[in-house]
């Protein structure tokens, strides 16, 4: 029995990339079951961020290896900050394998608790306790492998989900998290055939876009990855450098790395998955080069369309972004060729904004980081 | 144990009868009743003597006394009928309705004797000619045959000291005891409320998973107490829920028992004392308000002086106006909820804040030390309800309404009152479902209701949710921000509480 289960899924992500790659027109089973495997490896995130001369060099990580299908982690698989985008249909369900083959471990010394093992939590996707990666009520994965099932028609989520969730890990999540253990996943429509719908937000045709990008906000806080167990450096957090997709991207003549930047035309809808697994508060905007804002629109917060369905005159030109959150907007790029930049200006829990200081504590700009669209 | 042959005493408190006192059963001496006293703004009352007796012969079976928290239990019961009553004559509070108790196979959880002041001869149900203009509804049609009504904040017609001459319905004992709160919600009459708080300075402390404090943190806090004699000796955390209804009158007193000034704000609602005028010490002031019509939620009580500083010590809390109509909702056109929970959330900078402060107050006369450096605030601790996460995830039993745990069966929804004194924003990230928006800082949203996981409550902000259990589990609730999960750096010493979800139980 278990093994026809096993060929039935193997059948089904098949057809789930096939719709990926050639879009909504195609034939596809209603309900997918989409495997995905995700390893843990040691990477180093090298910091640029010249504004910040006290801390240059590199960062130890733990990333995410996160791969489609249901091969195990004996190659060795390339770690990134963020892992991997998982991608599937409302509907399907989401099969994702956490292998521990040669994870990297907290291993924090006696008398704090040794906070060792790993877990992923389907962040936002409600799932039962079994499924849901807490260790304190559930367990952490120590070795070998387990599998986090994702049904996406079942209780609770009758209330469909739909675009940016994220996948994290929820051991000592102090640590865990900011040591780079997270990813998003991307929930998208699916049309009266059944199958998923590429180029659209949610099931609504006016969330239909041309191109899209998914911005996974975070930081990083070097004093947090030196140290482990439960240590005081944990209840104040410094972040120094701020990440776009994993990369810093200070300012507009400097924006985030090549794989966060998008080339469109003019005149195009772009949607963007915006993703805040850490503790980073911040105001999301999209400004052209002489800081004029430009209108975008709303449609999804935490996974679940905003009721009813938005429209221009629901467009907003800035957004307070939190940790945990998740929104998919769209915007549509000017008539004449040019560039904006989707940015963030981040902020305390105090809603203060994060000024960045040199050597001498002097404030040399605040903190922000950029995107870039160009078209 | 308490051993239930030893019924020396006989006291009548109880007047609930119930008819059908059926001859108990012999075996089966397993079953408990346990619940917690209380006061009318809920705060545990310890040390009191509660009584439970046979409830057709008022005969006096066992008697306890409450645990610090509030807690009694009497354990070892046969099937049959009880009552349970606490003599609150210290307090002077009596428990209007003494909740009447039926065991049949299973032990009860949540039996909560509730203690409240003799009213006032003000809340008459009789249409009043001056005070309230209020539309009261004609001489009501209350006390239906339905058996207890559920210890809600309703002036119950028992006792009432005005001889009316209206025909007072004893509540009479119906076919079907059971006491199953589906009563179509009557209006509530208007009446003045009276409350006491006083300032005042204390611990807070944050314990371990062990229960062993890795933190005791200077603090000052709003506390119960009824005028003077003050009737507990130091503050308390989180400072007491105060609960009215719309067109009550509202008289709220407040005592300086401390050594600095102090005063006392409620976020959109307007009091008669000018919001920023200060209580000296050993001096008191009373704010009054009306609970004006549609006016119903949850807001946020503070001290605004001394530049964030005395409410960041702790001098905040929640007041909840209910709906006049009497339903189970937030507020009218809001969903119906099954029970509710009030998280009262906050931070402490303990070192840079708590212990300066109040080193300063201490030395306040004739001194005049240097404040607080307000320009750094880096708070290691994080409260919910005056918890940190190890003390708030305990689910005891019976939940008392301090407790921030969502504890409940599948097709129950929780209306969470949130309320955040502190400086921090919280990001409070649920698990298991998505939580309905239903206001934001007196905002009342309208259907369909936004869905979130992470719900941000920003400085003095309020925010109400609604979350539906709909699967069995256990699952957390806690702050996404890093460090206010852990208490100075221990994790989940911080802002993190239990959803405990139980299957639906069989008719």
């Amino acid at each position: 029995m278990k093994h026809t289960k096993k060929t039935l899924g193997k059948i089904f992500v098949v057809g789930s990339l096939f719709v990926v790659t050639y879009g909504a027109t195609q034939q596809a089973a209603l309900a997918a079951v989409v495997d995905y495997t995700a390893c843990v490896r040691n990477l180093t995130l090298p910091t640029t961020n010249t504004s910040n001369s006290a801390a240059l060099g590199q960062v130890s990580m733990w990333g995410f290896a996160t791969t489609s299908g249901t091969a195990n982690c004996m190659g060795l698989r390339l770690p990134k900050v963020p892992g991997n985008q998982i991608e599937l249909g409302v509907g399907d369900t989401l099969n994702l394998t956490l292998d521990m083959m040669m994870s990297p471990l907290e291993n924090a010394p006696p008398p704090s608790p040794n906070y060792n093992g790993h877990t992923i939590h389907l962040h936002g996707a409600d799932v039962d306790a079994a499924n849901d990666g807490v260790p304190e009520t559930s367990k952490a994965i120590l070795s070998g492998s387990y599998k986090y099932v994702w049904n996406t028609t079942l209780a609770p989520n009758t209330s469909s989900p739909i675009g940016s969730f994220m996948y994290h890990c929820h051991v000592h999540t102090v640590k865990h998290l900011e040591m780079g253990m997270y990813g998003a996943i991307l929930v998208r429509p699916k049309n009266a055939l059944g199958a998923t719908i590429t180029n659209q937000i949610t099931t609504d045709s006016t969330s239909r876009f041309d191109n899209e990008q998914t911005y996974v906000v975070s930081a990083v806080d070097p004093n947090y990855h030196t140290v482990v167990g439960d240590s005081p450096v944990f209840a104040d957090y410094n972040p120094k450098y701020f990440l776009l997709n994993g990369t810093e991207g200070t300012s507009i003549t400097s924006p985030a790395s090549a794989a966060v930047l998008l080339n469109v035309g003019t005149g195009k809808k772009v949607a963007l998955h915006l993703v805040d697994p850490l503790s980073i508060y911040g105001t999301f905007s999209i400004k052209d080069a002489a800081g004029k804002p430009q209108q975008f629109i709303v449609y999804v917060e935490d996974g679940r369309a905003i009721d009813p369905v938005p429209t221009s005159a629901n467009s907003v030109t800035s957004l307070e972004i939190g940790p945990g959150k998740r929104f998919d907007i769209i915007f549509t790029t000017p008539t004449t060729s040019g560039t904006l930049y989707p940015q963030i200006e981040f902020k305390n829990p105090r809603g203060e904004t994060i000024t960045l200081k040199n050597a001498d504590g002097a404030i040399t700009g605040n903190a922000m980081v950029y995107g870039q669209v160009t078209f | 144990m308490l051993n239930l042959l030893k019924t020396s005493l006989i006291f009548l408190a109880a007047l609930v009868l119930f008819g059908c006192s059926q001859s108990p059963t012999p075996a089966n001496n397993t079953y408990s009743i346990s619940g917690a006293v209380l006061n009318e703004v809920d705060n545990p009352l310890a040390n009191i003597k509660v009584t439970l007796n046979n409830a057709a012969t008022s005969a006096t079976l066992a008697t306890t006394l409450s645990d610090k928290d509030g807690n009694y239990s009497f354990t070892g019961l046969a099937n049959g009928s009880y009552t349970v009553n606490a003599d609150l004559t210290i307090y002077s509070l009596t428990v209007l309705s003494p909740p009447a108790v039926i065991i049949n196979g299973a032990s009860k959880a949540r039996i909560n004797c509730v203690g409240r002041p003799p009213r006032s001869p003000t809340p008459t149900a009789t249409p009043s000619p001056s005070t309230t203009s209020v539309p009261t509804p004609t001489p009501t049609t209350t006390p239906t045959a339905t058996p207890t009504t559920t210890p809600t904040v309703t002036p119950t017609p028992t006792v009432k000291p005005s001889p009316t001459p209206s025909p007072t319905p004893t509540p009479t004992p119906t076919a079907t005891p059971t006491p199953v709160p589906t009563v179509t919600p009557s209006p509530v009459p208007s009446g003045t409320r009276n409350f006491d708080l006083h300032v005042k300075s204390g611990i807070l402390i944050i314990n371990d998973k062990n229960g062993v404090a890795l933190a005791s943190i200077p603090a000052w806090g709003f506390s119960p107490g009824t005028g003077f004699p003050k009737v507990i000796s130091t503050a308390q955390f989180p400072a007491p829920a105060i609960t009215v209804t719309e067109g009550d009158t509202v008289n709220i007193t407040v005592y300086n028992d401390h050594t600095v000034n102090h005063n006392f704000v409620i976020k959109g609602i307007q009091t008669n004392s000018a919001a920023n005028a200060e209580i000296t010490p050993g001096m008191s002031k009373m704010y009054t308000f009306t609970a004006a019509a549609n006016s119903a939620g949850t807001y946020l009580y503070y001290d605004s002086l001394n530049n964030e500083v005395n409410r960041e010590m702790g001098l905040y809390g929640a007041l909840i106006v209910r709906p006049k109509d009497g339903s189970n909702t937030a507020f009218a056109g809001a969903p119906a909820f099954t029970f509710e929970r009030t998280w009262v959330v906050g931070d402490m900078d303990a070192v840079r804040w708590n212990a300066v402060a109040d080193a300063n107050a201490q030395r306040a006369v004739p001194a005049n030390p240097p404040p607080v450096t307000t320009a750094i605030y880096k708070p290691n601790y994080f409260v919910i309800n005056g918890k940190g996460g190890f003390d708030a995830m305990k689910a005891p039993t019976p939940l008392i309404p301090n407790d921030t745990s969502i504890v409940g069966t599948v097709g129950e929804s929780a209306l969470v009152r949130i309320v955040n004194g502190g400086l921090f924003s919280q990001a409070l990230h649920f698990h298991a479902n998505h939580v309905q928006v239903l206001s934001k800082n007196g905002e009342h949203y309208i259907r369909p209701f936004k869905l979130v996981d992470v719900i941000d409550v920003a400085p003095l902000s309020t925010v109400e949710v609604l979350f539906e259990l709909n699967q069995v589990g256990e699952y957390p609730m806690h702050n996404h921000t890093a460090q206010m999960e852990t208490a100075n750096g221990v994790y989940l010493g911080g802002v993190a509480t239990k959803i405990q979800i139980d299957p639906k139980p069989l008719p």
